[in-house]
Protein backbone atom coordinates (compact mmCIF):
# COMPACT_ATOMS: atom_id res chain seq x y z
CA UNK A 1 0.00 0.00 0.00
CA UNK A 2 1.42 3.43 -0.84
CA UNK A 3 0.97 6.32 1.77
CA UNK A 4 -2.16 8.00 -0.36
CA UNK A 5 -4.02 4.60 0.15
CA UNK A 6 -3.16 4.51 3.78
CA UNK A 7 -4.63 8.26 4.25
CA UNK A 8 -7.83 7.00 3.08
CA UNK A 9 -7.84 4.04 4.99
CA UNK A 10 -6.85 6.35 8.24
CA UNK A 11 -9.90 8.45 7.36
CA UNK A 12 -12.61 6.04 6.84
CA UNK A 13 -11.84 2.45 7.69
CA UNK A 14 -9.11 2.39 9.79
CA UNK A 15 -10.37 4.70 12.00
CA UNK A 16 -13.46 3.37 11.99
CA UNK A 17 -12.27 0.25 12.83
CA UNK A 18 -13.57 -1.82 9.40
CA UNK A 19 -10.65 -3.77 8.78
CA UNK A 20 -9.36 -7.37 9.72
CA UNK A 21 -6.33 -7.66 11.91
CA UNK A 22 -4.61 -8.27 9.38
CA UNK A 23 -5.46 -5.51 7.20
CA UNK A 24 -4.29 -3.46 10.66
CA UNK A 25 -1.28 -4.94 10.90
CA UNK A 26 -0.52 -3.63 7.74
CA UNK A 27 -1.31 -0.04 7.80
CA UNK A 28 0.63 -0.21 11.72
CA UNK A 29 3.72 -1.70 9.76
CA UNK A 30 3.15 1.19 7.51
CA UNK A 31 2.98 4.00 10.15
CA UNK A 32 5.72 2.40 12.01
CA UNK A 33 8.18 2.71 8.86
CA UNK A 34 6.65 6.51 7.68
CA UNK A 35 6.80 9.16 9.48
CA UNK A 36 4.49 11.39 7.08
CA UNK A 37 1.76 8.75 7.76
CA UNK A 38 2.54 8.28 11.18
CA UNK A 39 2.23 12.29 11.36
CA UNK A 40 -1.05 12.44 9.41
CA UNK A 41 -2.85 9.80 11.97
CA UNK A 42 -1.87 11.91 14.74
CA UNK A 43 -3.43 14.61 13.34
CA UNK A 44 -6.69 12.55 12.24
CA UNK A 45 -6.98 11.85 16.40
CA UNK A 46 -6.11 14.91 17.43
CA UNK A 47 -8.59 17.18 15.03
CA UNK A 48 -11.19 14.65 14.10
CA UNK A 49 -11.83 11.60 16.65
CA UNK A 50 -11.09 13.02 19.58
CA UNK A 51 -13.25 16.05 19.12
CA UNK A 52 -16.13 14.35 17.78
CA UNK A 53 -15.73 11.70 20.24
CA UNK A 54 -16.83 14.57 22.58
CA UNK A 55 -19.86 15.78 21.68
CA UNK A 56 -21.88 15.74 24.12
CA UNK A 57 -25.60 13.89 23.70
CA UNK A 58 -28.75 15.46 24.62
CA UNK A 59 -32.19 14.79 25.68
CA UNK A 60 -35.35 16.54 24.26
CA UNK A 61 -37.44 18.06 27.49
CA UNK A 62 -40.50 16.64 28.85
CA UNK A 63 -42.75 19.33 26.92
CA UNK A 64 -42.08 17.85 23.58
CA UNK A 65 -43.79 14.44 24.49
CA UNK A 66 -46.80 16.24 26.28
CA UNK A 67 -46.97 18.11 22.86
CA UNK A 68 -47.36 14.88 20.99
CA UNK A 69 -49.54 13.47 23.11
CA UNK A 70 -52.36 16.11 22.55
CA UNK A 71 -51.46 16.18 18.81
CA UNK A 72 -52.30 12.38 18.76
CA UNK A 73 -55.61 12.31 21.16
CA UNK A 74 -56.71 15.03 19.18
CA UNK A 75 -56.23 13.26 15.88
CA UNK A 76 -58.02 10.60 17.43
CA UNK A 77 -60.86 12.16 18.61
CA UNK A 78 -60.89 13.30 14.70
CA UNK A 79 -61.42 9.58 13.61
CA UNK A 80 -63.82 8.97 16.41
CA UNK A 81 -66.14 11.87 15.48
CA UNK A 82 -65.99 10.38 11.93
CA UNK A 83 -67.02 7.02 12.84
CA UNK A 84 -69.89 8.15 15.30
CA UNK A 85 -71.09 10.64 12.53
CA UNK A 86 -71.90 8.83 9.70
CA UNK A 87 -74.85 10.71 8.80
CA UNK A 88 -73.18 14.24 8.70
CA UNK A 89 -70.34 12.56 6.08
CA UNK A 90 -72.91 10.95 4.13
CA UNK A 91 -74.95 14.19 3.69
CA UNK A 92 -71.63 15.78 2.41
CA UNK A 93 -71.39 12.77 0.19
CA UNK A 94 -74.83 12.96 -1.02
CA UNK A 95 -74.52 16.64 -1.69
CA UNK A 96 -71.19 16.55 -3.29
CA UNK A 97 -72.78 13.56 -5.74
CA UNK A 98 -75.55 16.07 -6.88
CA UNK A 99 -72.39 19.17 -7.54
CA UNK A 100 -70.42 16.63 -9.85
CA UNK A 101 -71.73 16.09 -12.87
CA UNK A 102 -72.58 20.06 -12.61
CA UNK A 103 -68.35 20.66 -12.82
CA UNK A 104 -67.63 18.17 -15.57
CA UNK A 105 -70.13 19.85 -17.60
CA UNK A 106 -68.97 22.74 -17.14
CA UNK A 107 -65.12 21.62 -17.77
CA UNK A 108 -66.47 19.50 -20.62
CA UNK A 109 -68.02 22.86 -22.24
CA UNK A 110 -64.71 24.81 -21.76
CA UNK A 111 -63.01 22.51 -23.49
CA UNK A 112 -64.54 22.24 -26.62
CA UNK A 113 -65.16 26.20 -26.66
CA UNK A 114 -61.48 26.52 -26.16
CA UNK A 115 -60.86 23.59 -29.01
CA UNK A 116 -63.57 24.75 -31.38
CA UNK A 117 -61.71 28.03 -31.08
CA UNK A 118 -58.13 26.14 -31.99
CA UNK A 119 -59.60 24.15 -34.63
CA UNK A 120 -60.93 27.34 -36.89
CA UNK A 121 -58.19 29.51 -36.10
CA UNK A 122 -55.20 27.28 -36.55
CA UNK A 123 -53.25 30.55 -37.05
CA UNK A 124 -54.16 31.47 -33.21
CA UNK A 125 -51.47 30.50 -30.97
CA UNK A 126 -51.94 28.35 -27.46
CA UNK A 127 -49.29 30.99 -26.01
CA UNK A 128 -47.95 33.74 -27.34
CA UNK A 129 -44.61 32.51 -28.37
CA UNK A 130 -46.19 28.77 -29.78
CA UNK A 131 -48.30 27.87 -32.21
CA UNK A 132 -49.84 24.83 -32.79
CA UNK A 133 -48.41 22.13 -35.15
CA UNK A 134 -50.62 19.76 -36.96
CA UNK A 135 -49.15 17.09 -35.00
CA UNK A 136 -51.08 18.92 -31.94
CA UNK A 137 -53.91 19.38 -33.82
CA UNK A 138 -54.39 15.70 -34.50
CA UNK A 139 -53.74 14.94 -30.92
CA UNK A 140 -56.25 16.95 -30.08
CA UNK A 141 -59.07 16.14 -32.41
CA UNK A 142 -58.20 12.09 -31.13
CA UNK A 143 -58.60 13.40 -27.53
CA UNK A 144 -62.10 15.36 -28.20
CA UNK A 145 -63.19 12.39 -29.93
CA UNK A 146 -62.18 10.30 -26.72
CA UNK A 147 -63.60 12.80 -24.37
CA UNK A 148 -66.88 12.57 -26.73
CA UNK A 149 -67.06 9.30 -27.19
CA UNK A 150 -66.14 7.91 -23.40
CA UNK A 151 -66.97 10.93 -21.42
CA UNK A 152 -68.82 9.38 -18.82
CA UNK A 153 -66.11 6.88 -17.75
CA UNK A 154 -63.19 9.46 -17.69
CA UNK A 155 -65.50 12.31 -16.41
CA UNK A 156 -66.60 10.05 -13.40
CA UNK A 157 -63.30 9.20 -12.45
CA UNK A 158 -61.85 12.73 -12.60
CA UNK A 159 -64.73 14.48 -10.19
CA UNK A 160 -63.92 11.17 -7.95
CA UNK A 161 -60.36 12.75 -7.46
CA UNK A 162 -61.66 16.21 -7.19
CA UNK A 163 -64.90 15.32 -4.99
CA UNK A 164 -62.44 12.97 -2.43
CA UNK A 165 -60.47 15.91 -2.42
CA UNK A 166 -63.22 18.06 -1.21
CA UNK A 167 -64.46 15.50 1.32
CA UNK A 168 -61.15 15.60 2.84
CA UNK A 169 -61.18 19.66 2.78
CA UNK A 170 -64.73 19.56 4.33
CA UNK A 171 -63.32 17.01 6.95
CA UNK A 172 -60.61 18.74 7.95
CA UNK A 173 -62.26 21.92 8.31
CA UNK A 174 -65.02 20.15 10.60
CA UNK A 175 -62.36 19.56 13.44
CA UNK B 1 -33.94 0.37 21.28
CA UNK B 2 -33.68 -3.42 21.06
CA UNK B 3 -35.44 -3.44 23.28
CA UNK B 4 -39.47 -2.27 22.17
CA UNK B 5 -41.07 -5.77 21.46
CA UNK B 6 -43.27 -6.32 18.09
CA UNK B 7 -45.99 -6.71 20.79
CA UNK B 8 -45.69 -2.95 21.77
CA UNK B 9 -44.78 -1.83 18.05
CA UNK B 10 -48.41 -3.43 17.05
CA UNK B 11 -50.20 -2.65 20.30
CA UNK B 12 -49.08 1.32 19.30
CA UNK B 13 -50.20 0.67 15.60
CA UNK B 14 -54.01 0.17 17.17
CA UNK B 15 -53.75 3.40 18.42
CA UNK B 16 -52.47 2.37 21.97
CA UNK B 17 -51.12 5.44 23.48
CA UNK B 18 -49.10 3.81 26.14
CA UNK B 19 -47.35 1.74 23.89
CA UNK B 20 -46.34 4.58 21.77
CA UNK B 21 -44.91 6.39 24.65
CA UNK B 22 -43.14 3.11 25.37
CA UNK B 23 -41.46 3.51 22.08
CA UNK B 24 -40.96 7.29 22.39
CA UNK B 25 -39.33 7.16 25.98
CA UNK B 26 -36.52 4.46 24.13
CA UNK B 27 -35.80 6.30 20.42
CA UNK B 28 -36.66 9.80 21.43
CA UNK B 29 -32.85 10.48 23.05
CA UNK B 30 -31.49 9.44 19.64
CA UNK B 31 -34.07 10.85 17.39
CA UNK B 32 -33.17 14.38 19.30
CA UNK B 33 -29.66 13.63 19.25
CA UNK B 34 -29.26 13.14 15.43
CA UNK B 35 -31.64 15.80 14.52
CA UNK B 36 -29.67 18.03 17.06
CA UNK B 37 -26.44 17.67 15.03
CA UNK B 38 -28.22 18.24 11.64
CA UNK B 39 -30.60 20.97 12.72
CA UNK B 40 -27.82 22.47 15.47
CA UNK B 41 -30.03 24.01 18.00
CA UNK B 42 -32.05 22.48 20.37
CA UNK B 43 -35.37 24.19 20.02
CA UNK B 44 -35.36 23.41 16.06
CA UNK B 45 -33.99 19.60 17.20
CA UNK B 46 -37.28 19.20 19.49
CA UNK B 47 -39.45 20.22 17.22
CA UNK B 48 -37.91 17.67 14.41
CA UNK B 49 -38.59 15.41 17.21
CA UNK B 50 -42.06 16.34 17.59
CA UNK B 51 -42.24 15.80 13.56
CA UNK B 52 -40.87 12.57 13.43
CA UNK B 53 -42.88 10.69 16.73
CA UNK B 54 -46.22 12.16 14.98
CA UNK B 55 -44.91 10.84 11.33
CA UNK B 56 -44.02 7.60 12.83
CA UNK B 57 -47.28 7.45 14.83
CA UNK B 58 -49.29 7.79 11.61
CA UNK B 59 -46.80 5.33 9.69
CA UNK B 60 -46.86 2.43 11.80
CA UNK B 61 -49.79 0.62 10.59
CA UNK B 62 -47.92 0.76 7.76
CA UNK B 63 -44.58 -0.82 9.44
CA UNK B 64 -43.89 -4.30 8.09
CA UNK B 65 -40.94 -5.73 10.10
CA UNK B 66 -39.15 -5.48 6.63
CA UNK B 67 -36.04 -3.29 7.97
CA UNK B 68 -35.15 -3.21 11.58
CA UNK B 69 -37.41 -0.81 13.97
CA UNK B 70 -34.60 1.13 14.23
CA UNK B 71 -33.17 1.45 10.72
CA UNK B 72 -36.69 2.84 10.28
CA UNK B 73 -36.59 5.23 13.02
CA UNK B 74 -33.09 6.64 12.36
CA UNK B 75 -34.39 7.05 8.85
CA UNK B 76 -37.30 9.14 9.57
CA UNK B 77 -35.01 10.95 11.70
CA UNK B 78 -32.62 11.69 9.31
CA UNK B 79 -34.63 13.25 6.44
CA UNK B 80 -37.22 14.89 8.88
CA UNK B 81 -34.09 16.95 9.86
CA UNK B 82 -32.60 17.30 6.72
CA UNK B 83 -36.29 18.59 4.88
CA UNK B 84 -36.09 20.94 8.15
CA UNK B 85 -32.93 22.55 7.82
CA UNK B 86 -33.66 22.88 3.91
CA UNK B 87 -36.73 24.26 4.30
CA UNK B 88 -36.09 26.63 7.35
CA UNK B 89 -33.80 30.01 6.57
CA UNK B 90 -32.14 29.75 9.77
CA UNK B 91 -34.16 31.74 11.52
CA UNK B 92 -32.55 30.66 14.54
CA UNK B 93 -29.31 31.09 16.16
CA UNK B 94 -27.04 28.14 16.10
CA UNK B 95 -26.37 26.68 19.60
CA UNK B 96 -22.52 27.37 18.61
CA UNK B 97 -23.03 31.31 18.20
CA UNK B 98 -24.77 31.41 21.22
CA UNK B 99 -21.59 29.85 22.59
CA UNK B 100 -20.15 32.41 21.36
CA UNK B 101 -21.76 35.43 21.86
CA UNK B 102 -21.75 34.74 25.55
CA UNK B 103 -18.27 35.40 27.58
CA UNK B 104 -15.76 32.83 27.27
CA UNK B 105 -15.68 30.89 30.29
CA UNK B 106 -12.92 31.44 32.06
CA UNK B 107 -11.76 27.90 32.15
CA UNK B 108 -12.88 24.59 31.34
CA UNK B 109 -13.55 21.51 33.04
CA UNK B 110 -10.69 20.49 35.49
CA UNK B 111 -7.30 18.83 33.96
CA UNK B 112 -8.81 20.51 30.31
CA UNK B 113 -6.03 21.90 28.27
CA UNK B 114 -7.50 25.33 26.29
CA UNK B 115 -5.43 23.54 23.89
CA UNK B 116 -7.96 21.04 23.63
CA UNK B 117 -11.00 22.75 24.07
CA UNK B 118 -10.25 25.29 21.31
CA UNK B 119 -9.83 22.18 19.06
CA UNK B 120 -13.14 21.17 20.43
CA UNK B 121 -14.67 24.06 19.69
CA UNK B 122 -13.34 24.55 16.16
CA UNK B 123 -14.40 20.77 14.97
CA UNK B 124 -18.19 21.78 16.38
CA UNK B 125 -18.07 24.67 13.98
CA UNK B 126 -16.89 23.06 11.15
CA UNK B 127 -18.77 20.39 11.55
CA UNK B 128 -21.96 22.63 12.09
CA UNK B 129 -21.08 23.49 8.02
CA UNK B 130 -20.70 20.18 6.92
CA UNK B 131 -23.09 19.74 3.72
CA UNK B 132 -26.58 18.45 4.98
CA UNK B 133 -26.18 14.25 3.66
CA UNK B 134 -21.96 14.30 5.05
CA UNK B 135 -23.06 15.44 8.12
CA UNK B 136 -25.79 12.61 8.39
CA UNK B 137 -23.27 10.37 7.63
CA UNK B 138 -20.84 11.61 10.24
CA UNK B 139 -23.94 11.43 13.42
CA UNK B 140 -25.07 8.41 13.04
CA UNK B 141 -21.34 6.95 12.61
CA UNK B 142 -19.81 9.23 15.23
CA UNK B 143 -22.20 10.25 17.55
CA UNK B 144 -25.06 6.92 17.14
CA UNK B 145 -22.49 4.88 16.59
CA UNK B 146 -23.76 3.05 13.41
CA UNK B 147 -21.76 0.90 10.91
CA UNK B 148 -21.23 1.69 7.24
CA UNK B 149 -23.68 -0.80 6.49
CA UNK B 150 -26.38 0.58 8.69
CA UNK B 151 -25.65 3.89 7.61
CA UNK B 152 -26.37 2.80 4.62
CA UNK B 153 -29.72 0.73 4.98
CA UNK B 154 -30.84 3.94 7.20
CA UNK B 155 -30.06 6.50 4.05
CA UNK B 156 -30.85 3.92 1.38
CA UNK B 157 -27.46 4.09 -0.63
CA UNK B 158 -24.81 2.06 -0.76
CA UNK B 159 -21.63 1.41 1.66
CA UNK B 160 -19.12 2.94 -0.85
CA UNK B 161 -21.28 6.47 -0.58
CA UNK B 162 -20.92 6.03 3.37
CA UNK B 163 -17.46 5.80 3.07
CA UNK B 164 -16.90 8.47 0.48
CA UNK B 165 -18.76 10.71 2.34
CA UNK B 166 -17.20 10.01 5.67
CA UNK B 167 -13.92 10.92 4.04
CA UNK B 168 -14.95 13.84 2.72
CA UNK B 169 -16.43 14.65 5.98
CA UNK B 170 -12.89 14.11 7.96
CA UNK B 171 -11.15 15.80 5.34
CA UNK B 172 -12.77 19.07 5.43
CA UNK B 173 -12.32 18.93 9.60
CA UNK B 174 -8.82 18.43 8.81
CA UNK B 175 -8.85 21.24 6.19
CA UNK B 176 -10.00 23.93 8.04
CA UNK B 177 -8.20 23.45 11.22
CA UNK B 178 -5.35 25.49 10.36
CA UNK B 179 -7.08 28.61 8.81
CA UNK B 180 -9.52 28.47 12.05
CA UNK B 181 -7.34 28.02 14.68
CA UNK B 182 -4.80 30.81 13.68
CA UNK B 183 -7.16 33.01 12.46
CA UNK B 184 -10.57 32.85 14.11
CA UNK B 185 -10.10 32.00 17.54
ZN1 LIG C 1 3.25 6.71 4.24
Amino acid sequence: MNCDQIKELLLTDYLDQNLSDEQTQAVDRHLNACPACREFAASVETYVSAPLESLERGAPSEAVWQKIRTEIESEQAVEADVETAPSMLESWKALLKRIRPVYAGLALVAILTLSMVRLYNPSVPVAPDAGISPDDQARQIEFMTYLTSENGELGESDSEDYAEGIEEYFLLSMR
Amino acid sequence: MENISRDTIEDAARGDLAAFEAIYRECSGYVFNVAWRIVNNRADAEEVVQEVFLVIHRKLKHYRFESAFKTWVYRVAANSAVDYVRKSARTRPTDEYRAMVQAAPPAGPSGQPADERRIIETTRRVFERLPADQKTCMVLRHIEGLSYKEIADTLDININTVRTRLRRARETLLALRHEVLHHEL
